[in-house]
Protein backbone atom coordinates (compact mmCIF):
# COMPACT_ATOMS: atom_id res chain seq x y z
CA UNK A 1 0.00 0.00 0.00
CA UNK A 2 2.04 3.59 -1.04
CA UNK A 3 1.00 5.89 1.41
CA UNK A 4 -1.29 8.66 0.83
CA UNK A 5 -0.14 11.66 -0.81
CA UNK A 6 -0.22 14.60 1.04
CA UNK A 7 -2.70 17.13 -0.63
CA UNK A 8 -2.14 20.85 -1.62
CA UNK A 9 -3.58 23.13 0.89
CA UNK A 10 -5.14 25.40 -1.24
CA UNK A 11 -7.75 22.90 -2.35
CA UNK A 12 -10.90 23.06 -0.38
CA UNK A 13 -11.83 19.69 0.96
CA UNK A 14 -15.04 20.20 -0.63
CA UNK A 15 -13.59 21.18 -4.12
CA UNK A 16 -11.99 17.54 -3.92
CA UNK A 17 -15.22 16.47 -2.80
CA UNK A 18 -16.99 17.22 -5.63
CA UNK A 19 -13.85 16.51 -7.83
CA UNK A 20 -14.21 12.72 -6.43
CA UNK A 21 -17.77 12.57 -7.23
CA UNK A 22 -17.36 13.97 -10.95
CA UNK A 23 -14.90 11.11 -11.39
CA UNK A 24 -11.68 12.35 -10.52
CA UNK A 25 -9.71 9.26 -9.36
CA UNK A 26 -6.78 10.46 -7.62
CA UNK A 27 -9.55 13.18 -5.67
CA UNK A 28 -10.39 10.41 -2.96
CA UNK A 29 -6.76 9.76 -2.01
CA UNK A 30 -6.14 12.98 -1.69
CA UNK A 31 -9.28 13.87 0.39
CA UNK A 32 -8.37 10.84 2.45
CA UNK A 33 -4.58 11.99 3.20
CA UNK A 34 -6.31 15.10 4.73
CA UNK A 35 -9.39 14.34 6.82
CA UNK A 36 -9.06 10.44 7.95
CA UNK A 37 -6.06 10.75 10.66
CA UNK A 38 -8.46 13.52 12.01
CA UNK A 39 -11.48 11.53 11.59
CA UNK A 40 -9.79 8.28 13.37
CA UNK A 41 -7.91 10.91 16.24
CA UNK A 42 -12.09 11.99 17.06
CA UNK A 43 -13.33 8.15 17.35
CA UNK A 44 -9.91 7.25 19.46
CA UNK A 45 -10.00 9.73 21.82
CA UNK A 46 -14.15 9.04 22.09
CA UNK A 47 -13.67 5.00 22.07
CA UNK A 48 -10.25 4.16 23.16
CA UNK A 49 -10.17 1.46 21.63
CA UNK A 50 -8.44 0.99 17.95
CA UNK A 51 -10.64 -1.69 16.18
CA UNK A 52 -13.99 0.12 17.08
CA UNK A 53 -12.24 2.98 16.15
CA UNK A 54 -10.82 2.00 13.01
CA UNK A 55 -14.61 0.64 12.11
CA UNK A 56 -15.79 4.15 13.21
CA UNK A 57 -13.47 5.92 10.63
CA UNK A 58 -14.66 3.72 7.78
CA UNK A 59 -18.00 4.07 8.26
CA UNK A 60 -17.16 7.54 8.53
CA UNK A 61 -15.54 7.96 5.36
CA UNK A 62 -18.01 5.39 3.74
CA UNK A 63 -20.65 7.68 4.19
CA UNK A 64 -19.00 10.74 2.83
CA UNK A 65 -18.23 8.63 0.06
CA UNK A 66 -21.70 8.25 -0.80
CA UNK A 67 -23.22 11.87 0.02
CA UNK A 68 -20.67 13.31 -2.27
CA UNK A 69 -22.65 13.51 -5.62
CA UNK A 70 -25.21 15.35 -3.33
CA UNK A 71 -22.52 17.61 -1.52
CA UNK A 72 -23.63 21.64 -1.79
CA UNK A 73 -20.63 23.72 -2.22
CA UNK A 74 -20.98 26.32 0.60
CA UNK A 75 -23.44 24.97 2.74
CA UNK A 76 -21.39 22.87 5.12
CA UNK A 77 -17.62 22.45 5.64
CA UNK A 78 -16.75 18.68 5.45
CA UNK A 79 -14.65 18.50 8.62
CA UNK A 80 -17.94 19.85 10.62
CA UNK A 81 -20.28 17.11 8.75
CA UNK A 82 -17.47 14.79 9.74
CA UNK A 83 -17.49 15.62 13.33
CA UNK A 84 -21.47 15.45 13.60
CA UNK A 85 -21.12 11.86 11.95
CA UNK A 86 -18.25 10.67 13.74
CA UNK A 87 -19.82 12.31 17.52
CA UNK A 88 -23.00 10.16 16.22
CA UNK A 89 -21.06 6.84 15.20
CA UNK A 90 -18.71 6.99 18.27
CA UNK A 91 -21.88 7.62 20.78
CA UNK A 92 -23.40 4.38 19.00
CA UNK A 93 -20.76 2.26 19.68
CA UNK A 94 -20.85 3.78 23.58
CA UNK A 95 -24.20 2.79 23.64
CA UNK A 96 -24.00 -0.48 22.36
CA UNK A 97 -20.79 -0.94 24.60
CA UNK A 98 -23.01 -0.37 27.65
CA UNK A 99 -25.81 -2.54 26.74
CA UNK A 100 -23.35 -5.34 26.18
CA UNK A 101 -21.62 -4.81 29.29
CA UNK A 102 -18.44 -4.79 27.34
CA UNK A 103 -16.12 -3.21 30.10
CA UNK A 104 -12.67 -2.47 31.06
CA UNK A 105 -11.60 -5.96 32.52
CA UNK A 106 -12.74 -7.30 29.08
CA UNK A 107 -10.28 -5.21 27.09
CA UNK A 108 -7.04 -7.64 25.72
CA UNK A 109 -5.07 -4.58 24.77
CA UNK A 110 -4.77 -0.88 25.86
CA UNK A 111 -4.48 1.78 22.77
CA UNK A 112 -1.53 3.55 24.02
CA UNK A 113 1.10 1.17 23.90
CA UNK A 114 3.88 3.55 25.60
CA UNK A 115 7.28 2.34 26.57
CA UNK A 116 7.00 2.06 30.84
CA UNK A 117 4.60 -0.72 30.82
CA UNK A 118 2.74 -0.12 33.95
CA UNK A 119 2.41 3.53 33.92
CA UNK A 120 1.66 2.97 30.07
CA UNK A 121 -1.09 0.65 31.03
CA UNK A 122 -2.85 2.53 34.19
CA UNK A 123 -2.83 5.40 31.78
CA UNK A 124 -4.72 3.06 29.17
CA UNK A 125 -6.81 2.37 32.02
CA UNK A 126 -7.81 5.58 33.05
CA UNK A 127 -8.74 6.75 29.24
CA UNK A 128 -10.88 3.45 28.37
CA UNK A 129 -12.36 4.54 32.42
CA UNK A 130 -13.33 7.80 30.88
CA UNK A 131 -14.49 6.68 27.68
CA UNK A 132 -16.86 4.07 29.64
CA UNK A 133 -18.04 7.10 31.70
CA UNK A 134 -18.76 8.83 28.52
CA UNK A 135 -21.27 6.23 27.34
CA UNK A 136 -23.40 6.60 30.86
CA UNK A 137 -23.85 10.24 29.81
CA UNK A 138 -27.20 11.09 27.83
CA UNK A 139 -26.02 10.73 23.92
CA UNK A 140 -26.05 14.91 23.60
CA UNK A 141 -24.20 15.61 26.75
CA UNK A 142 -21.70 13.35 25.64
CA UNK A 143 -21.17 14.20 22.67
CA UNK A 144 -20.40 17.88 23.78
CA UNK A 145 -18.23 17.05 26.54
CA UNK A 146 -16.07 14.54 24.04
CA UNK A 147 -16.14 17.86 21.24
CA UNK A 148 -15.45 20.54 23.86
CA UNK A 149 -12.56 18.49 26.09
CA UNK A 150 -11.36 15.73 24.04
CA UNK A 151 -11.25 17.55 20.53
CA UNK A 152 -10.63 21.05 22.31
CA UNK A 153 -13.33 23.02 19.79
CA UNK A 154 -14.59 25.90 20.70
CA UNK A 155 -18.54 26.39 22.37
CA UNK A 156 -19.56 28.24 18.52
CA UNK A 157 -17.94 25.31 16.94
CA UNK A 158 -19.71 22.91 18.08
CA UNK A 159 -22.79 24.35 18.19
CA UNK A 160 -22.78 24.17 14.67
CA UNK A 161 -21.87 20.84 14.25
CA UNK A 162 -24.54 20.07 17.05
CA UNK A 163 -26.93 22.35 15.81
CA UNK A 164 -27.80 23.62 18.54
CA UNK A 165 -27.28 27.55 20.22
CA UNK A 166 -23.83 28.17 22.17
CA UNK A 167 -26.05 28.64 25.47
CA UNK A 168 -27.41 25.27 24.89
CA UNK A 169 -23.36 23.48 24.61
CA UNK A 170 -22.30 25.39 27.33
CA UNK A 171 -25.02 23.93 28.98
CA UNK A 172 -24.53 20.37 28.37
CA UNK A 173 -21.04 20.52 28.65
CA UNK A 174 -21.32 21.67 32.04
CA UNK A 175 -23.50 19.21 32.97
CA UNK A 176 -21.80 16.39 31.36
CA UNK A 177 -18.15 17.29 32.80
CA UNK A 178 -20.07 17.59 35.95
CA UNK A 179 -21.60 13.48 35.36
CA UNK A 180 -18.15 12.29 34.63
CA UNK A 181 -16.31 13.60 37.98
CA UNK A 182 -19.17 11.59 39.79
CA UNK A 183 -18.67 8.60 37.68
CA UNK A 184 -15.21 8.56 38.02
CA UNK A 185 -14.85 9.42 41.40
CA UNK A 186 -16.34 6.19 42.22
CA UNK A 187 -13.89 4.23 40.58
CA UNK A 188 -10.82 6.36 41.74
CA UNK A 189 -9.30 3.07 43.69
CA UNK A 190 -9.65 0.95 40.79
CA UNK A 191 -7.65 3.43 38.62
CA UNK A 192 -4.85 3.84 40.93
CA UNK A 193 -5.27 7.57 41.78
CA UNK A 194 -4.76 6.83 45.76
CA UNK A 195 -1.60 5.28 44.73
CA UNK A 196 0.05 7.82 42.55
CA UNK A 197 -1.17 10.48 44.87
CA UNK A 198 -3.06 12.13 42.46
CA UNK A 199 -5.72 14.94 44.54
CA UNK A 200 -9.53 14.49 44.44
CA UNK A 201 -11.60 17.35 41.80
CA UNK B 1 -12.30 17.74 38.52
CA UNK B 2 -8.01 17.90 38.25
CA UNK B 3 -8.18 13.97 37.55
CA UNK B 4 -10.74 14.64 34.77
CA UNK B 5 -9.16 17.93 33.38
CA UNK B 6 -5.47 15.43 33.08
CA UNK B 7 -7.31 12.95 31.30
CA UNK B 8 -9.03 14.92 29.19
CA UNK B 9 -5.27 16.52 28.51
CA UNK B 10 -3.90 13.30 27.96
CA UNK B 11 -6.67 12.24 25.46
CA UNK B 12 -6.04 14.96 23.55
CA UNK B 13 -2.43 13.75 22.47
CA UNK B 14 -3.73 10.68 21.06
CA UNK B 15 -2.81 10.75 17.46
CA UNK B 16 -2.91 7.65 15.79
CA UNK B 17 -1.95 7.61 12.09
CA UNK B 18 -4.40 5.37 9.96
CA UNK B 19 -2.65 2.16 9.17
CA UNK B 20 -1.92 0.69 6.28
CA UNK B 21 -5.06 -1.90 6.27
CA UNK B 22 -7.78 1.34 7.72
CA UNK B 23 -6.18 3.18 3.84
CA UNK B 24 -6.65 0.18 2.03
CA UNK B 25 -10.43 -0.09 3.64
CA UNK B 26 -11.10 3.55 2.79
CA UNK B 27 -9.87 3.30 -0.38
CA UNK B 28 -11.44 0.44 -1.74
CA UNK B 29 -15.39 1.81 -0.22
CA UNK B 30 -14.12 4.98 -2.15
CA UNK B 31 -13.12 3.22 -5.60
CA UNK B 32 -16.79 1.06 -4.83
CA UNK B 33 -18.84 3.95 -4.16
CA UNK B 34 -17.06 6.71 -7.09
CA UNK B 35 -19.86 7.44 -9.53
CA UNK B 36 -18.11 7.41 -13.42
CA UNK B 37 -16.76 10.55 -14.82
CA UNK B 38 -19.62 12.84 -16.04
CA UNK B 39 -20.53 12.39 -19.83
CA UNK B 40 -22.40 14.77 -21.29
CA UNK B 41 -25.55 14.07 -23.17
CA UNK B 42 -25.09 12.82 -27.19
CA UNK B 43 -27.24 15.74 -29.36
CA UNK B 44 -30.10 14.08 -30.93
CA UNK B 45 -30.21 15.44 -34.18
CA UNK B 46 -32.77 12.24 -35.63
CA UNK B 47 -36.53 13.51 -36.38
CA UNK B 48 -38.69 15.73 -34.33
CA UNK B 49 -36.12 14.97 -31.18
CA UNK B 50 -35.32 19.39 -31.11
CA UNK B 51 -39.32 20.16 -31.83
CA UNK B 52 -40.01 17.92 -28.60
CA UNK B 53 -37.43 19.15 -26.63
CA UNK B 54 -38.98 23.00 -27.67
CA UNK B 55 -42.68 22.35 -26.47
CA UNK B 56 -41.65 19.96 -23.64
CA UNK B 57 -42.20 16.60 -24.75
CA UNK B 58 -44.50 13.91 -26.66
CA UNK B 59 -47.78 15.25 -24.65
CA UNK B 60 -47.11 18.71 -25.51
CA UNK B 61 -46.50 17.29 -28.95
CA UNK B 62 -48.95 15.17 -29.65
CA UNK B 63 -51.29 18.26 -28.17
CA UNK B 64 -49.96 20.98 -30.36
CA UNK B 65 -50.60 18.19 -33.85
CA UNK B 66 -54.13 17.29 -32.53
CA UNK B 67 -54.87 21.11 -32.26
CA UNK B 68 -53.55 21.91 -35.87
CA UNK B 69 -55.96 18.75 -37.24
CA UNK B 70 -58.77 20.38 -35.72
CA UNK B 71 -58.21 23.46 -36.91
CA UNK B 72 -57.73 22.04 -40.26
CA UNK B 73 -60.97 20.15 -40.24
CA UNK B 74 -62.67 23.39 -38.72
CA UNK B 75 -61.47 25.35 -42.12
CA UNK B 76 -62.47 22.63 -44.34
CA UNK B 77 -65.76 21.44 -43.24
CA UNK B 78 -67.31 24.65 -40.67
CA UNK B 79 -69.63 23.09 -38.45
CA UNK B 80 -73.60 24.81 -38.59
CA UNK B 81 -73.36 27.80 -36.42
CA UNK B 82 -69.67 28.89 -36.95
CA UNK B 83 -69.82 31.54 -39.80
CA UNK B 84 -73.15 32.67 -37.19
CA UNK B 85 -71.29 32.57 -34.41
CA UNK B 86 -68.37 34.28 -36.11
CA UNK B 87 -70.19 37.15 -37.49
CA UNK B 88 -71.42 38.10 -34.25
CA UNK B 89 -68.13 38.09 -32.39
CA UNK B 90 -66.26 40.20 -35.18
CA UNK B 91 -70.10 42.29 -36.01
CA UNK B 92 -69.69 42.17 -39.55
CA UNK B 93 -68.50 40.06 -41.84
CA UNK B 94 -67.06 41.43 -45.20
CA UNK B 95 -67.12 39.81 -48.73
CA UNK B 96 -63.63 40.50 -50.76
CA UNK B 97 -63.59 39.87 -54.26
CA UNK B 98 -60.20 39.41 -55.80
CA UNK B 99 -61.09 39.02 -58.92
CA UNK B 100 -63.66 41.63 -60.54
CA UNK B 101 -66.05 40.91 -62.93
CA UNK B 102 -64.54 43.74 -65.12
CA UNK B 103 -61.17 42.19 -64.84
CA UNK B 104 -61.95 39.07 -65.20
CA UNK B 105 -63.89 39.61 -68.53
CA UNK B 106 -59.97 40.87 -70.05
CA UNK B 107 -59.07 36.95 -70.10
CA UNK B 108 -62.15 35.52 -71.22
CA UNK B 109 -61.69 34.56 -74.61
CA UNK B 110 -63.23 36.50 -77.40
CA UNK B 111 -64.14 33.26 -79.29
CA UNK B 112 -66.25 31.76 -76.42
CA UNK B 113 -69.96 32.67 -76.99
Amino acid sequence: MSPLPQPPDAMPDAALLVAYANGDPEAARLLAARVLPRVLGQATRMLQDRAEAEDVAQEAMLRLWRIAPDWRQGEAQVTTWLFRVVANLCTDRLRRRKRTGVGLDQIAEPVDQTPGAAAGLQTAARLRALSDALAELPERQAQAVALRHLEGLSNPEIAVIMDISPRAVESLTARGKRALAAILAGRRDALGYDDDGSTDG
Amino acid sequence: MDDLDTLFATARTQFPPPGDDLVARVLADAAAQQPGPAIPRRHRSRGAGWLQDLLGGWPALTGVIAAGLAGLWIGAAPPAGVEGLAAELVGTTQTVTFLPETDVTLFEDPTDG
